[in-house]
Order: C-alpha cells, then structure tokens, then sequence
C-alpha cells in the first residue's frame, strides 16, 4: 500500500453510532463490523477520500500519544483491514 | 376452485385480531373491527414460493414478506405479507401442537413482516416502563416474569416480544409457557393445565389478570447471563455491545435476514438502542436463588443511574 494511495468508504455500508462507537452493516454481505473511538474518528474523515498518509498525520494529531511510529503501523494496519473487509476501496487513479 | 368455509375463532394479541380455523387456549377473545388481521388457515397444499425466495437453514424458504418453514413432523407453514399464515398439519399434530408452532415462530414472522422488532423475551411492567428479559433458551426468562407477576407486577408478553416504530412493547399473548420445575419453584400447580406439547413436561400457565392489556413504552432490557461467581453481578452495556445484544435476542433472526429485512431490522436496533438501557446481568453459578435474582433485578430497574 502506498502512501499516497486513496481511499472512499463503500457506499453500500449503513451506519448507526451508539455511544461513540460506530455499528456498520455491508447491506450487500449482511455482515455487521463495530469500530472503537480511533477507529470511528478514521470513518468520519474518510467522509471524503483520504490518502494513508493523510490519515496518519491526522490521527498523530488529534490524539496525543507519543509513538508516532506506533501510530503509523496501526493506522496503516486498520486501513489494510478495513480494505481487506471491503469497507472502504481504493480509488483508481 | 373454493375452500370450504370453516369455523372461525375469533381473538386479539399484538395489537391485532388473529382468526383461525382452530381454536386456541387461553388467548383473549374478540375481535376489534378497528384493528388489521391476521388469518391462520389450513391448507392442503402451500403456495408456491416466490421467484426471489432462497433457501435457509435446512427447512427453510425466505423472500420478501415470504416465509415457509417445515416443523419436521408436526406442520409446515406459510408466513404470508404480515397478514396470513397458511399450514399444512402432519397427521398427528394435534391442536395443541399446532398453537405452539403458529403462534410462535409463525406469528413471529408474521409480527417481523409487519415491520415489528421482534425480541425473544418477557416483557413486564415495572413502575409504568417496559422491562424485557433477554437471554438464551433455559436463562430463565419466563420463570423471572412469572416471579414478577406474583409479585404484583403486570406482564406484557412471554417469549415473543414485538415493540412498534414508536418503541412500545404491544401486548402479546396471555400466557407463559413454563417448565414444571420453574412452576414448581414458584408454586405453581401444574395439574389441570395443558402442556404445550404432548411429550413435554412444559404447561401454559394463565397471566389472568396479571395480563397488561395495554401498550408500553420500552426503557430497558435485561440479558440474563451466569455471572461465574458467587454473586449477582450487574453491567451496563454500550455501543457495540448494546448493539450485538439486541441483535443476538432478536427472535428467529435469520427469519429477519432471509426475509431481506436486514437493513431495516439495522435501523429498528439503532432506534432502540438510543432509547433504552442495556444491563447484563450475571445471577450465581450454583442454583437459581429466584426470590434474590428478583430483588436484584428491582434494584436495577429503579436505578436510574447507570453502573
């Protein structure tokens, strides 16, 4: 995956948020997925498409942990997740 | 090509009339014109399926507003646009048997058709809100609102728990369905009553007056779990846990999902979620302490505050 690649939410999703978690539903698959916190705040910037890079910047600073590193492996690790589960797809550029 | 025309008996449960071409035992009886309803009616043979119905589980066809399922043994029935259910008896099945099958996994997916969130469990009145007890076959749903009723408490459904688009729960049917142990612990005298199956030592015990004939809004639900330890143990759930529990007692959910209602049952589960709250609550691994599981149970209920 590189960095500059970009991805959009699959639009076949629908979604409920509870108590700051976000419930998601793959209408065409029927299968059900949960995102915490961090997970959810990825979701909301990825209202538009966001590249990898991007969205780790973003999430280094929006939430104060010091192992920026450690941030980039998990977010790279979520996106490659939430790809692989067809949540969001790359767009072909 | 003309069906005789039988014998109708005529009754209310879920805020709708149910006429059937057998009787039942211990519903409330008469219809009201005001009202939709639900015909049951034997057939000999049943409908085709519809071109878009698929295959579910090893008995089962779902489509939309379309389902049939065959009680291996005992009847095969026809779910039918939230209005009709269609069955074929097998020769031995008697009227008994047949009031198990139709007005549980048949009227539950007639309710689900007519756009219900339908929950597998009892729903009591407490202090004027609904309170429903969720939880697996055996976690002693039924016997925890047969406790509560003799108490004083109103009851407003066993087993089949449908709430409307305006989160009330509708009254369902008068009566629990009880093992003879759990009637036994509660004193209850089972001789006289009928069971609800021929070969099963489960009997349907009258709520009577105890029967909430009315509407209520539903604030909270129950899960009843073991707690694995030697005390009752009480969480409250949130986000996706709330979310999965509603989901997981949902009554017969892949009925919901193979009739294509997966996206709207999503959004009925949010819209509840929203409104109530959600406590897990654990009871001692070794016996079933009734009397304290309900103190316990109170407790929770009337605690507004969240654990």
């Amino acid at each position: 995956m590189k960095p500059d690649t970009l991805f959009k939410r699959n639009s076949e999703l629908i979604v409920a948020e509870t108590d700051d978690e976000l419930v998601m539903m793959d209408v065409t698959q029927g299968s059900y997925f949960a995102l915490n916190q961090v997970g959810g705040h990825i979701w909301v910037q990825l209202e538009t498409p966001q590249t990898l890079a991007g969205l780790i910047e973003n999430v280094q600073q929006s939430f104060t942990a010091s192992d920026t590193a450690q941030i980039a492996a998990d977010v790279r690790t979520f996106i490659t997740e939430l790809a692989a589960k067809n949540l969001i797809n790359e767009i072909d550029t | 090509m003309t069906a005789p025309v039988d014998a109708a008996y005529r009754y209310r449960a879920y805020g709708c009339n149910i006429v059937s071409d057998i009787p039942f035992e211990n519903l409330t009886e008469g219809a009201d014109p005001s009202r939709d309803t639900i015909t049951i009616r034997r057939c000999d043979s049943l409908p085709d399926a519809p071109k878009d119905a698929r295959a579910f589980g090893n008995f089962g066809m779902a489509g939309a507003q379309y389902l049939s399922l065959n009680i291996d043994g005992f009847v095969r029935f026809s779910a039918l646009n939230g209005n009709t259910l269609l069955y074929c008896p097998h020769e031995t099945a008697t009227n008994g048997t047949l009031q198990v099958f139709l007005l549980g996994s048949g009227l539950g997916t007639i309710l689900a058709q007519r756009d219900f969130l339908v929950l597998h469990g009892n729903a009591v009145e407490i202090d004027g809100c609904g309170m429903v007890c969720v939880g697996p076959s055996g976690a002693g749903k039924s016997t925890t609102a047969a406790g509560l009723m003799q108490r004083g408490f109103r009851v407003i459904s066993d087993d089949v728990c449908a709430i409307d688009a305006q989160g009330q729960i509708v009254p369902g049917i008068p009566y629990f369905k009880l093992w003879q142990d759990a009637a036994s612990g509660l004193n209850i005298e089972t001789t006289g009553l009928s069971r609800v199956h021929p070969q099963l030592e489960k009997y349907r015990v009258a709520m009577a007056d105890a029967f909430c004939a009315d509407p209520v809004d539903v604030r909270m639900i129950f899960v009843l779990a073991r707690s694995g330890s030697q005390d009752f143990t009480c969480e409250t759930l949130t986000g996706h846990a709330k979310f999965t529990a509603l989901r997981a007692n949902t009554y017969r959910l892949e009925h919901v999902e193979g009739m294509g209602l997966a996206e709207r049952h999503f959004q009925q589960l949010h819209r509840l979620s929203q409104r109530i709250t959600v406590k897990r609550i654990g009871r001692p691994v070794s016996g079933f302490h009734l009397d304290q599981l309900l103190d316990f149970l109170l407790t929770q209920a009337r605690s507004k505050a969240t654990t």
